[in-house]
């Protein structure tokens, strides 16, 4: 019963509290509803607090743990000693200085911000071999017309112009120079499609949604719960 | 709820010790030996393992003294008992001390009532003995003969085997009064209720030649049925020569031949001459007084008294002590035999007078024998009678008259000394069987003619003249009758010599009982099988665990041709709608899903493509961005055609008053720190042209710090807070961080420096957080915000239908656009700006170009391959 009752009927009463809040105009309602979610935001932050904990207590445990002497216990131990030092590092200066604090902006725009462009970098360098060799996995029309749309996308989105400059070939822009109209009917016509599938993503995702909030509220689903 | 055997009082199931007294409480659940789970007492089968809770010899073989109420209750109360492999043999069987026959539990109940009064002393409580106490009283109030052998009894009886009044065949199990008595097969011709009635020390290997000589044999039969419906000795006093006319010609037809039980009726075992007087067994009466004195030794006791009392009256003493039943049927026979013919009249010496005079043929007093004398007496002048043919009809007491059968037919019933027409004789009687019956009405006493006058009178109902058999059975007690088992109902004198479990359950146990009997099985031998009928699938959800509330899905299926006689139609698209919902709803979030994986094959080249991708991306984006001289730009962007949204993304930031605040959500990650720096830098050049305070808040814990850091890259001289007047949120709790993703966001836009704002600008890449700010901002109806949005050119189409809403007040996404939102303005496109911007339009035609060339290879490749295949 304390289980999973209990966390369940609670997750549906506050569940129905806050839907009720946003739903109807009434004050009391509303009160009840900001309320709660306050409440939730503390306890959010909270996890955030016991999530960075539990980092700690992990990687601290495999610091010290009695491990083989073996190159690949030796690179964890390692890699765990420096996620521990950078972690504890980045919490006591932005703590002490906050987010506008020079050690602070120095770790975001020094560490942060390369390290994590370099990974979107890779990622766009895999995305194009994958495109390229995706006629080879699956040879059917739809990578055909993938293949086309990533074209069009490339083309439409940077507003490709007419070069003017030298010694890059004459012939490069030349369909939205010679045929402005050219330009602005691929671009329609991308924005329609992207539109269009977006849309169908977007009613995708609310259905996910709403379904996801009823499951909850109903009881099927429990995540609070483990269930 | 358990009741406490010892105090009463009601406990808890749960408890195993009284509440009140502290006694150990019944169990009410036993465990499961394979499984441990608790079942009730009631189960035979374990309801998790199915495993059997009672093993069947553990129910036939329970010794009784072992046996606890814990037992009753688990076997006698709920269960059935298992049918044995083996007739169990109640009277074959001993019961010792401790020991008890393998008993079917409903029997050994009965076995134990009985023997309560009859052979031991079980232990009794509560209310078994307010109900043997109530038993006995009633019973004492009742006359002694119909009292039966309790404690009412005028004499204490011998011993335990001497307790007649129960039949032997409910008696069968006191065999230890056999064995002790009698040698072991001595007692087969006598039926053993009989045996029990004659007391101990009776042998069956002695007969009654005296009875033979005098052509006068017993009915065993009618003999035993009143004895055993008489369970006084009293019984034992019915001589040949005392009976009533009516038995009298019933026991000449049924001593022609055999008698109907197991026991011939020239066999009458010599006991019956111990017990019986001699005059029962037709004894000469003029044998020698010795005789007749060893045989009035073995009177019944009640009948030594009688005839004690009789004396005593007769001396003057112990009057009293005569029942007052039989007092006033003496006076009633001492008048009448007033004038009673003298063959009447010597029938007075068998009823013991008030007087006490001795039984003479003259009314004459004599001097008083003593009650041995007398009663020889009595016998001599009963022999008389008997040899004489005439029966003492005047002697027949009251209570026996009551018992005359009933004429067939007539409707008057047929009394002792009525003169009897050939209609009125009974048809099994012989009319030559009666010679008391033809001397006419003469020899009728007043009283009984008053009796009979009253009977005929009164109009009973015609009855068939019953049987011996039935004689008796008429007055065996109704709990009796119940407990008789077949073959002793209407007939006493069949005796079953062994009565089976399997002969007595069918008469007890119903049909359909009978059919959940279990089986015994073997030892060792694993559990039967049960069938287990399908239970009802489990729900989910809120329902989980409560089996069966659901409707049980129909066993038979809707035929395929059958069609719904539903009236009003429902539109297929609510149907198809509906069922998308139940799936939805019903959908388990463990079901996987088949996602289909392709993994290319590791050609030959796969390699060196792998190279002459990475080598051309590299060259083509470094080399081409060295090689472009200054001055010339790749990219034309015409801010009406790329960037829809940045003309009203102009206009309401232009009507932003100094002084006013804004809030500016800080949503992505560092990963586009690089794009969004720049696409907001001519926002933030524009805010701060509006000299407009900015309050950096973010639903990622690194938004706030890459908030100032945005500030900071873009305006590089002074504090970010210096250049565009940016506030973080120290004031309102927290560096700016919403924790609770949409909850926060919806926390935040409640608090008053929210509501206070002008207007809220989201920097985003990931689209899922600005809808978040969207749909909160939008829950705030009237005092929603105004919106404006800047996000990267990778989340742009994935928000686009939002951007396009009324919710959203000018939006620009990715960095054309951006560009175009410095046009608009006229503040000049930065030379760095448009640098990068030329360096993407390079990138994206490389790749371009790279997708093209790998789509016509494999085309060429595909082409080639498939010529081939064709050839060969």
């Amino acid at each position: 019963m304390f289980r999973w009752f209990l966390p369940t009927l609670f997750a549906v009463i506050v569940g129905l509290l806050v839907l009720l809040g946003s739903l109807l105009p009434i004050p009391t309602l509303a009160s009840l509803r900001a309320d709660l979610l306050s409440g939730a935001a503390v306890i959010a932050s909270f996890a955030m607090v016991l999530a960075f904990a539990n980092v700690l207590r992990v990687h601290f445990g495999r610091l010290v743990a009695k491990q083989a002497k073996s190159v690949h216990a030796t690179g964890q131990r390692f890699a765990s000693l420096i996620l521990l030092l950078s972690a504890i590092a980045s919490f006591v200066l932005v703590l002490l200085q906050g987010p506008e604090g020079i050690a602070s902006q120095t770790i975001v725009e020094g560490v942060l911000i390369p390290g994590q462009s370099a990974l979107l970098a890779l990622t766009a360098v895999t995305l194009v071999l994958t495109g390229a060799r995706i006629l080879r996995t699956r040879w059917r029309a739809s990578s055909v017309l993938f293949l086309v749309v990533a074209l069009l996308v490339l083309w439409t989105t940077v507003g490709i112009g007419t070069p003017s400059g030298i010694g890059m070939p004459s012939g490069i822009g030349t369909p939205a120079l010679v045929y402005p109209g050219i330009l602005e009917t691929v671009m329609r016509f991308v924005n329609a499609v992207a539109t269009g599938g977006m849309r169908g993503l977007l009613l995708g995702v609310a259905l996910g949604t709403v379904i996801t909030g009823l499951r909850i509220i109903v009881g099927i689903d429990r995540p609070h719960s483990g269930g | 709820m358990i009741r406490c055997p010892s105090c009463g009082t009601f406990n808890h199931d749960s408890q195993r010790a009284c509440r009140s007294c502290g006694s150990a409480l019944p169990q009410t659940r036993r465990r499961c030996p394979e499984c441990g789970a608790l079942n009730p007492v009631g189960n035979l089968f374990c309801d998790r393992c199915n495993t059997r809770l009672l093993d069947a010899e553990d129910i036939n073989q329970r010794p009784a003294s072992d046996s606890t109420d814990d037992d009753h209750l688990s076997v006698k109360g709920i269960s059935l008992p298992t049918r044995p492999s083996t007739p169990v043999s109640i009277a074959g069987t001993e019961i010792g001390a401790g020991q008890q026959t393998a008993l079917p539990d409903w029997l050994a109940g009965l076995v134990d009532e009985d023997t309560e009064f009859e052979l031991t002393e079980p232990a009794l409580t509560g209310q078994d003995e307010v109900d043997l106490g109530q038993a006995r009283e009633e019973s004492a109030s009742l006359p002694h003969w119909l009292g039966g052998g309790d404690a009412s009894m005028p004499a204490p009886l011998p011993d335990a085997a001497d307790v007649a009044p129960l039949p032997s065949w409910l008696a069968g199990e006191a065999k230890d009064a056999e064995a002790s008595g009698a040698a072991a097969g001595d007692a087969e011709p006598l039926p053993d209720w009989l045996t029990d009635v004659l007391g101990p020390g009776a042998t069956a290997d002695e007969e009654i030649p005296a009875a033979q000589e005098a052509g006068v044999s017993l009915d065993e039969d009618a003999l035993s049925g009143r004895l055993s419906e008489k369970p006084s000795s009293e019984a034992l006093v019915f001589a040949e020569s005392e009976l009533p006319n009516w038995l009298a010609q019933a026991q000449a037809l049924t001593s022609d031949g055999p008698g109907r039980g197991d026991v011939p009726t020239d066999r009458v075992p010599v006991e019956v001459m111990h017990t019986v007087p001699d005059h029962t067994a037709g004894e000469e009466p003029g044998e020698s007084s010795a005789a007749v004195e060893e045989e009035a030794l073995v009177l019944p006791d009640w009948l030594q008294e009688i005839v004690a009392e009789g004396a005593g009256v007769a001396e003057g003493a112990g009057s009293e002590q005569l029942p007052d039943w039989l007092v006033e049927l003496s006076r009633s026979v001492d008048t009448e035999a007033q004038g009673a013919p003298p063959a009447v009249s010597a029938s007075e010496v068998f009823l013991p007078t008030e007087d006490g005079s001795a039984p003479a043929p003259t009314p004459a007093p004599r001097a008083q024998p003593s009650p041995r004398a007398r009663s020889s007496e009595v016998f001599e002048e009963e022999a008389a009678f008997t040899d004489a043919g005439e029966l003492p009809v005047a002697a027949v007491p009251g209570w026996l008259s009551d018992l005359a059968p009933m004429a067939p037919g007539v409707g008057t019933p047929v009394f002792v000394g009525q003169p009897l027409t050939e209609g009125h004789a009974p048809q099994n009687v012989g009319t030559d069987a009666l010679p008391a019956l033809h001397e006419g009405p003469e020899q009728v006493p007043e009283w009984l003619r008053d009796m009979d006058l009253q009977a005929s009178q009164s109009g009973p109902a015609p009855e068939p003249v019953p049987e011996l058999g039935d004689l008796a059975r008429a007055e065996v007690p109704a709990w009796l009758q119940e407990l008789a088992p077949p073959g002793t109902q209407g007939d006493v004198a069949v005796e079953p010599a062994v009565v089976s479990a399997d002969m007595l359950a069918p008469a007890d146990i119903p049909e359909w009982v009978e059919a959940l009997r279990p089986e015994a099985r073997a030892e060792g031998a694993p559990p039967p099988a049960r069938a287990i009928p399908p239970t009802p699938a489990e729900p989910e959800g809120p329902l989980e665990g409560l089996v069966g509330v659901l409707p049980a899905v129909t066993a038979v299926d809707r035929p395929v041709s059958a069609r719904s006689t539903a009236v009003i139609g429902i539109p297929g698209t609510i149907v198809a709608q509906a069922q998308l919902w139940q799936r939805l709803l019903e959908q388990p979030r463990s079901a996987e899903r088949s996602v289909w994986y392709g993994r290319p094959s590791d050609r030959k080249g796969s390699g060196v493509f792998r190279w002459l991708v990475s080598v051309l991306l590299v060259a083509g984006l470094f080399l081409a961005f060295w090689l472009i001289p200054d001055g010339v730009q790749l990219a034309r962007v015409s801010p009406t055609q790329v960037a829809p949204g940045a003309q009203a993304l102009v206009e309401g930031i232009d009507r932003l008053e100094p002084g006013d605040t804004i809030i500016m959500a800080i949503e992505y990650s560092p990963a586009y720190a690089e794009e969004m720096s720049r696409i907001a830098a001519p926002i933030l050049a524009h805010l701060r042209s509006r000299q407009v305070g900015v309050s950096v808040v973010s639903s990622l814990p690194e938004g706030a710090g890459l908030g100032y850091a945005l500030s900071s890259s873009v305006y590089a001289t002074g504090g970010p807070q210096d250049a565009v007047g940016m506030t973080s949120t120290h004031t309102t709790g927290g560096d700016g961080y919403l924790a609770g993703s949409a909850s926060g966001i919806a926390e935040y836009l409640a608090r008053e420096e929210a509501v206070s704002a002008d207007r809220l600008v989201v920097l985003g890449s990931e689209p899922q957080r600005l809808i978040w700010w969207l749909e909160q901002n939008a829950l705030l109806g009237a005092d929603a915000l105004p919106v404006s949005i800047a996000t990267s050119a990778g989340a742009g189409p994935l928000v686009l239908p939002y951007l396009e809403s009324s919710w959203v007040e000018g939006w620009v996404a990715g960095l054309p656009q951006a560009l175009a939102y410095g046009q608009i303005r006229g503040d000049g496109s930065d030379g760095d700006f448009v640098r990068v911007l030329d360096l993407l339009v390079l990138a994206h035609w490389v790749v371009a170009a790279l997708l093209l060339v790998a789509l016509l290879y494999t085309l060429v490749y595909a082409c080639t391959h498939h010529r081939r295949k064709g050839a060969g």
